[in-house]
């Protein structure tokens, strides 16, 4: 019996390390490869001294900086925007009763089951008619099809969550809507709103096919455009050092939000699935 | 429900609330649906050739009868089905193996397995291209120094393992979020249902097919139904590894490359409203099977 136990102790150990292993190594294996050019490329040693040469070169140049900017203005707008229009409208769903309400809740659900190519056609003769093709604009517009519905749907479940005995207190004593909704629940719902704007802010800034379509020059790509097209700049040589050190550099700004903020994206993603 | 109207007159204030975001949603949704199911009914021009005005079945015609949008289907089936059962499985024996882990270290183990699903998948694509490298990648080289390789396998290009080299990346970006949600779910459990269970004598697997798979159920498959719906959609890592290589082509890659490479927005919309109907036939399909169970036990 003892014997066992321990070897399902031992067991769990192996299994845990192995698992921390599959999820770390090939961050690792991108770290020692952006400190690497040249011939040392070919190497496949697991260790290597750091050489900042890569990224001398990938932060030397103004391509990676535009990037940057245009994801920042991008993930930024498109966050702002959707939890601007998404505040009122899930406080009114999650709070208020009025008919048409569970039809309103059903269309977000559909909206949000909606593949992006789906209105892939459509948005780009309505983004090139709107004169924003090529432009940032065109994917922060672009984005707002994924990100309005699922800031609306995650909040709503946040609202209703309130009792409903505070707002009917609150509305006795006189209070207005628009003071219910800014001194009372907003302060009450703040956890679930940086939930939603982390996500938000997450999803954008991995978005990969609208900020694809809807550009065609360096000006307004984003970095996982960037990231994604880089080709090799001579025939005879890799670009795989610059290119993992970009990675790494774009890479940077989703784990940090994991690491420090764990606990908030875990509960909104739960959330979603189980409300 | 939550509030009692005092008068029958019509509320116009949760309207109010809710117009801003149901006008901007419409103006990025429904206008550019429309106008899909639109653009997939009409002809697009070809090469010199003006387009044939009015509504016509040309493009679905010419997808019933295209090479590469079925093998795109089956890239895209096989990717979803055996990226959704593995993440699937493996997320719900790691949150299990995370429960016995104490609050505070399960909640530094939970950071660190979260963190692949924070990588851009662009950056995954591209990392895993590289380690994969048929001449310099670590993954051959390792195969080979532990002798269960001859020499390096080019595995992004071998159509073969195309499919495959998806669901391992997808495996390792997705599966900490099935980890995640299993997690909540077997926190919903009540504890002494196990201990109940242990003192009646059932066995760990007895334990985990009747009282943790049932209870966990309800969580997992809708969790199962969102990563089901997200790998249908698959786009960045056929785009990023095969670029326009049809047969690494998934769905919604070969729908945007329709409208960008080939200029064809036309066929594009009809390919696109194609790619609906299978993700709802997969997802009927889903809901059928989740109803089985039930009939099982029930007859």
């Amino acid at each position: 019996m003892r014997l066992t136990t321990e070897m399902l102790v031992t067991g769990r150990l192996v299994a845990m390390a192995f698992i921390i292993l599959h999820t770390l190594f090939p961050l690792y294996w991108a770290l020692v490869t952006s400190f690497r050019h040249g011939t040392t490329l070919f190497s496949t040693a697991l260790f290597t001294f750091p050489d900042l040469e890569n990224y001398r070169k990938v932060l030397g140049g103004p391509e990676l900086w535009r990037e940057t900017f245009n994801s920042v203005l991008c993930a930024g707008s498109v966050t702002l925007l959707s939890l601007l229009l998404g505040i009122p409208a899930a406080y009114a769903l999650g709070q208020m009763s009025f008919p048409g309400r569970r039809l309103v809740l059903g269309l977000l659900l559909l909206c949000s089951m909606l593949p992006q190519i789906a209105i892939l056609s459509g948005l780009f003769e309505l983004i090139s008619a709107m004169g924003l093709y090529d432009h940032v604009e065109s994917i922060i517009f672009a984005d707002l099809f994924f990100a309005l519905p699922f800031t609306i749907w995650l909040l709503t479940g946040f609202f209703r969550d309130l009792p409903p005995e505070l707002d009917d207190a609150a509305k006795l004593d006189g209070c207005s809507l628009m003071r219910r909704i800014f001194s009372i629940h907003l302060l009450l719902v703040w956890p679930g709103i940086a939930a939603t704007g982390l996500l938000n802010i997450m999803t954008c800034w991995n978005e990969f096919l609208f900020a694809l379509t809807f550009t065609l020059n360096d000006s307004a790509r984003t970095l996982p455009v960037g990231i994604g097209l880089t080709s090799a700049p001579g025939r005879f040589e890799l670009p795989f050092g610059t290119i993992m050190a970009a990675s790494l550099l774009a890479t940077l700004p989703p784990i940090l939000l994991v690491l420090f903020f764990q606990n908030r994206i875990a509960s909104g993603l739960t959330a979603g699935a189980v409300k | 429900m939550l509030t009692v109207p005092l008068s029958k007159r019509f509320d116009w204030r949760p309207w109010a609330l809710v117009a801003p975001a149901l006008i901007v949603l419409m103006t990025v949704t429904a206008i550019p649906f429309a106008r899909t199911i639109w653009l997939a009914f009409h002809d697009d021009p070809h090469g010199f050739m003006q387009a044939q005005p009015g509504w016509s079945l040309t493009n679905f015609r010419v997808l019933l009868q295209d090479r590469a949008w079925w093998t795109a289907v089956s890239t895209t089936l096989l990717f979803a089905a055996g990226a959704v059962i593995s993440e699937t499985c493996a997320g719900l024996a790691i949150a299990m193996l995370l429960q016995g882990y104490s609050l505070k270290l399960r909640g530094i183990l939970l950071a660190i397995i979260l963190l692949p699903w924070a990588v851009p998948s662009v950056v995954a694509a591209r990392l895993w291209n590289w380690m994969l490298n048929d001449q310099y990648g670590i993954i051959n080289a390792m195969l080979v120094r532990l002798g269960l390789l001859h020499q390096g396998v080019a595995w992004i290009t071998h159509p073969r393992s195309m499919v495959a080299v998806m669901i391992a990346i997808d495996f390792w970006q997705a599966t900490p979020f099935m980890a995640l949600l299993s997690l909540a779910g077997l926190q919903s459990i009540p504890t002494d249902v196990f201990e109940a269970a242990k003192l009646d004598g059932a066995s760990p697997w007895q334990r985990f097919i009747s009282i943790t798979l049932p209870l966990v159920a309800p969580v997992l498959s809708i969790a199962v139904l969102f990563r089901l719906l997200d790998a249908l959609r698959m786009f960045d890592l056929a785009s990023v590894l095969y670029g326009t290589d049809m047969s690494g082509m998934t769905l919604s890659a070969f729908v945007q490359s329709q409208i960008v490479q080939f200029g064809a927005p036309g066929y594009g919309a009809a390919s696109a409203l194609g790619t609906l109907g299978i993700i709802a036939l997969a997802a009927a399909l889903y809901g059928v099977c989740l109803k089985i169970p039930g009939w099982i036990r029930s007859s």
